[in-house]
């Protein structure tokens, strides 16, 4: 598994997605991490989870703030933002998620078969918590947009 | 003719989008019905006339590929055209899809024109223009 083809797809997928269906240019800031983003911002954050099998194990995570959240599900939906619900919102994401997952392992090689599990919520300090030293690699990524900035965490286990 | 379709996928959000893409692409469309995964998908189909089902592969429950083949093995719902709208891009997946007796696989995020199109060659209505359907498209914009 080559890590560096990987979080290449992963960065790729990220913009595709937000490119094309948000409109919303992104820039991925070197050297921050979930820690910055969490001193960023004085709301609560979202986080969702989704796991990946196949020639090798892991697992995508995206951490963003409620308000960029509830604007990407509006977005998304076609909907006002105050027409979309908390519970919306969870799902938006969670399908959001589930989009970048799948792009990103075709665009690492569509010649290879994954599983993706379903999509889930998570806390913030389980996503930072990841793997332990020997069981895999975990990579984070801070995402600015022209208003607001969110993380991806990308977790290889061996 | 407008056709009935059955929306499966276990996100209420992308049945919400599904929904509206389909109404904004100008298809065909009569009454809607949607299920959240492929054991109230049968449900819906042994209850309900419909012409086509948009299924999503990965759901709790029962997936879209156990929906294809359960359907297939139903002698009044074998014939129903059946479209996996999935985030899967790899080719074996899709292949599997079609080799199942999905009658096309689209990729997760799509475009009203790509829908109408495709969904339009898979009933033999007429199209905008010809298009090969033998695989997942690439990079759509939604």
């Amino acid at each position: 598994m080559n890590v560096q083809q990987l979080t290449n797809a992963m960065k790729d997928s990220i913009s595709e997605i937000f490119e094309t269906m948000f409109f919303m240019p992104l820039e991925f800031e070197e050297g921050k991490a979930i820690e910055d983003l969490e001193k960023s911002i004085d709301e609560p954050m979202i986080c969702a989870q989704i796991d990946f099998s196949g020639p090798f194990k892991g697992a995508l995570a995206v951490m963003l703030p409620r308000g960029l959240a509830r604007e990407l599900s509006a977005n998304f939906l076609g909907e006002d933002e105050g027409a979309v619900t908390e519970e919306i919102v969870e799902g938006t994401i969670k399908e959001i998620l589930n989009m970048l997952a799948g792009k990103m392992l075709s665009f690492y090689d569509a010649n290879l078969v994954f599983d993706l599990a379903i999509p889930e919520t998570a806390e913030v300090s389980e996503i930072k918590k990841g793997v332990s030293a020997g069981e895999g690699r975990g990579f984070e990524f801070f995402i600015s947009t022209p208003d607001n900035n969110f993380c991806t965490k990308l977790t290889v286990k061996s | 003719m407008a056709f009935n379709v059955l929306i499966v996928d276990d996100s209420a959000p992308m049945r919400s989008v599904i929904k509206k893409t389909l109404k904004m692409s100008g298809f065909n469309l009569g009454e809607l019905f949607e299920a959240s995964n492929g054991i109230e998908a049968l449900e819906v189909l042994r209850d309900n006339w419909l012409d086509l089902v948009l299924t999503d592969y990965n759901m709790p429950e029962m997936d879209g590929l156990q929906l294809i083949e359960e359907m297939k093995k139903d002698d009044l719902l074998s014939a129903i055209p059946i479209v996996v709208i999935t985030t899967e891009g790899s080719k074996e997946k899709i292949r599997t899809f079609l080799e199942k007796g999905a009658s096309d696989c689209i990729q997760k995020p799509f475009t009203p024109e790509v829908i109408k199109k495709r969904l339009n060659h898979i009933l033999g209505e007429p199209e905008d223009e010809c298009a090969a359907i033998d695989e997942c498209d690439e990079g759509l914009d939604f």
